[in-house]
């Protein structure tokens, strides 16, 4: 067993025993009934577990849950799905998802809604050129697997709010 | 219950129950009915109608049109035919490739929810883009019957893998003005394969003939 406390959406979690075995996803879903982050593949294949994890100096990264132990992220900050929307509303990448209808049957959403969200942060700090952003995001989101729509939609949802607001995130 | 519809429809003795029979063959039987004074066309051949807690009373009908018998002998008119063209580049050293360009077009009536059908036609292609060079399935001892596949071995198409500022869908108009919504599934995913597979011909002269092609197949041709 191991002594598991981290920090959850900007909420404490814990401390809790829980047993070395047990994975993030399985910590996530069925102990704390955050059933927003989905569990695909079971082998860290398609991303649609993954959650974001905030580093200590500002930055982030997305991590995969399902083959990750649980006490891995003890100590650490993440944030799942069910925290972008602030005070009720969704997040402007949240709405350009709806917008886009970027989404059918929505299991890889989360992952998608993640790894999106860390890269619009990594622009903030570090833009890029007009030109370069169909790869950058191409790149960022590549890892992810969609079954239904087919990409396309998702990229012209992040698309649309970096060039919504170019200041932010574009050089 | 007063203000419901319901409601006021029972106290002032207006229909309140409505019974039709319809037929299809390929098209679906017409007639027109007499209905508060007003004639009334749709795709049924039988209508009763009850008024407040009376009994159903049929309707006379006119203009009834049965589709011609002769329908019996095909059933394709509800389906939403497709097609794909695709533009690829195959680099001749490493047989590695590349969609550059594609082009969806389908005829499925009048669409109910047209972004769930562009979802559903960018959706197919990037399927059609995977039986065609990535997902395979063998038989036997090594393949996925042996519960060990998964993602990493069963390789579906990734973002990477489609043209995702070049695919064009494009919905063709409804033929007609009363031309109802057709079913379309995943019927745009089918003409991507042979549309890839040509232009693979195209470019190299040969004809594969088992899928998926892999990169290897690709260079063991070009050589």
């Amino acid at each position: 067993m191991t002594t598991l406390a981290l920090t959850i959406n900007g909420g404490a979690q814990g401390p809790r025993e829980v047993r070395d075995d047990l994975t993030m996803n399985d910590f996530l879903r069925e102990y704390l009934g955050m059933t927003g982050t989905k569990f695909g593949c079971g082998a860290a294949q398609c991303l649609s577990c993954a959650v974001i994890v905030d580093n200590p100096d500002g930055t982030s990264y997305t991590s995969p849950t399902c083959i990750v132990p649980a006490k891995s992220f003890d100590g650490k900050a993440i944030r799942t799905v069910e925290g972008h929307a602030k005070n009720g509303e969704l997040s402007a990448l949240q709405k350009a998802f709806i917008a886009h209808f970027a989404f059918q049957c929505g299991y890889c959403t989360a992952g998608f809604l993640n790894e999106a969200q860390v890269l619009l942060e990594r622009l903030e700090k570090t833009p890029v050129a007009r030109a370069e952003l169909e790869k950058t995001i191409a790149e960022a989101l590549d890892g992810h697997i969609c079954r239904c729509t087919g990409y396309i939609k998702y990229h012209e949802a992040v698309r649309d709010v970096i060039l919504a607001d170019p200041k932010r995130y574009l050089v | 219950m007063e203000g419901w519809a319901a409601g006021h429809a029972h106290a002032r003795n207006g229909a309140t129950g409505a019974m039709a029979h319809a037929f299809n063959r390929w098209a679906w039987s017409q007639a027109t009915f007499a209905i508060s004074g007003q004639a009334w066309t749709a795709d049924i051949d039988a209508l009763a109608v009850r008024n407040g807690a009376g009994k159903f009373v049929r309707l006379d009908r006119t203009s009834v049109k049965f589709p011609p018998t002769d329908f019996n002998r095909f059933g394709s008119t509800y389906t939403s035919p497709c097609g794909t063209l695709v533009r690829l580049e195959i680099e001749r050293a490493t047989g590695a490739l590349r969609i550059a360009k594609a082009y969806s077009v389908l005829a499925c009536g009048q669409p109910l929810v047209p972004e769930v059908v562009l979802g559903q036609a960018q959706g197919g292609f990037a399927m059609g883009v995977g039986y065609t060079l990535l997902e395979t399935l063998p038989p036997y001892e090594g393949g996925p019957g042996n519960g060990q596949w998964n993602l990493g071995q069963y390789l579906v198409a990734r973002g990477s893998d489609l043209p995702l500022r070049d695919l064009e869908v494009e919905v063709l108009p409804p033929l007609k003005p009363n031309e109802g919504p057709k079913g379309i599934a995943e019927v745009v995913m089918i003409p991507v394969v042979p549309a890839i597979l040509n232009a693979i011909f195209d470019a190299t002269g040969h004809r594969f003939q088992s899928l998926p092609v892999t990169q290897a197949m690709l260079r063991g041709v070009l050589k």
